[in-house]
């Protein structure tokens, strides 16, 4: 009788152990894929934001190289690249026009190359002309246009200066 | 005396069920609470793309005053040398007085120069450009 309980009471409670088990690893499997998940979520997350960080740094980058030399071009004279400066010059006043900028001295361009940036191309129109000077044909990862408005050989008119990065 | 001791059992057993039921119940609150989770990290916000826009904006408008004070001006070339560069996103006014609309209201930058006519009286100028 005494055996026959035991066995019994043995047999009960090796279930009791296997429900709460069950019960258990189910429950806790559950949370922890999900939790797997979440953590997968969060990283995948993390990473996005990163690799949009390190787009936007490279984006403002070619910005400010772009802005920067379109704003030279507009702005000084420099006799040995007149992409960094392309004005004419006071004599009498002996200084730089700003804004007024001169046919030759654009055409006069050579290309200029800051790490992977390059500037493309410039583009000047007015009435009377219109005209495209390709300094680089290179294979291009991204561009940027600034647009600036001056005299070109006494016209109103509008400069685009193309800078790119390579590729 | 045997009755109670089933009666004991009996209750133990519905004690089980009841539990194996609140940890049912538990794991799906769990799992709500582990969804809501990772949609949160859904929503988390992408920081905020700098841009040089309104320097581009301030040089553009300070290429049309420079080239205005070196040439003969109207309202009339003041409206067209402002509309071929920022379109139907800018104001002008001079003296005060707006000679040119906007299409759009957004976020703005001003520019302000001082022109001479050709009786060397002074006009104030001001270029109101909008931009997204």
């Amino acid at each position: 009788m005494n055996t026959t309980q035991t066995k019994t009471q043995n047999a009960g409670h090796t279930l009791q152990v296997k429900e709460k088990g069950m019960m258990f690893s189910l429950d806790a499997s559950i949370s922890f894929i999900i939790l797997l998940f979440g953590i997968l979520l969060f990283v995948n997350s993390l990473s996005n934001n990163a690799q949009n960080v390190k787009d936007s740094i490279e984006t403002f980058e070619l910005e400010e190289k772009a802005i920067m030399i379109a704003d030279s071009l507009m702005k000084n004279y420099d006799k040995n690249n007149t992409l960094l400066g392309s004005c004419i010059i006071d004599i009498e006043k002996k200084r730089v026009k700003s804004n007024e900028l001169s046919i030759e001295n654009i055409r006069k361009a050579k290309p200029i190359k800051l790490k992977d940036i390059f500037v493309e191309k410039i583009h000047f129109q007015t009435n009377l002309i219109e005209e495209t000077i390709t300094l680089e044909n290179k294979k291009t990862k991204e561009c940027y246009n600034v647009k600036r408005f001056g005299l070109i050989n006494g016209e109103k008119g509008i400069v685009e200066v193309q800078t790119c990065r390579e590729e | 005396m045997q009755r109670r001791v089933k009666n004991q059992k009996n209750k133990q057993r519905l004690m089980k069920n009841v539990s194996r039921k609140k940890g049912f119940a538990f794991s799906f609150e769990a799992i709500i609470s582990l969804m809501l989770f990772s949609l949160m990290l859904f929503t988390l916000s992408t920081p905020k793309q700098t841009t040089l826009k309104e320097l581009i904006i301030l040089e553009q408008e300070n290429d049309l005053i420079k080239v205005w004070s070196a040439t003969n001006w109207n309202e009339q070339t003041l409206i067209k040398d402002t509309q071929t560069i920022f379109g139907k996103n800018a104001e002008v006014w001079i003296n005060e007085k707006n000679i040119l609309q906007s299409e759009t209201k957004k976020n703005s930058i001003a520019s302000e120069g001082t022109l001479l006519d050709t009786s060397l009286n002074e006009n104030k100028v001001k270029i109101i450009v909008y931009f997204d």
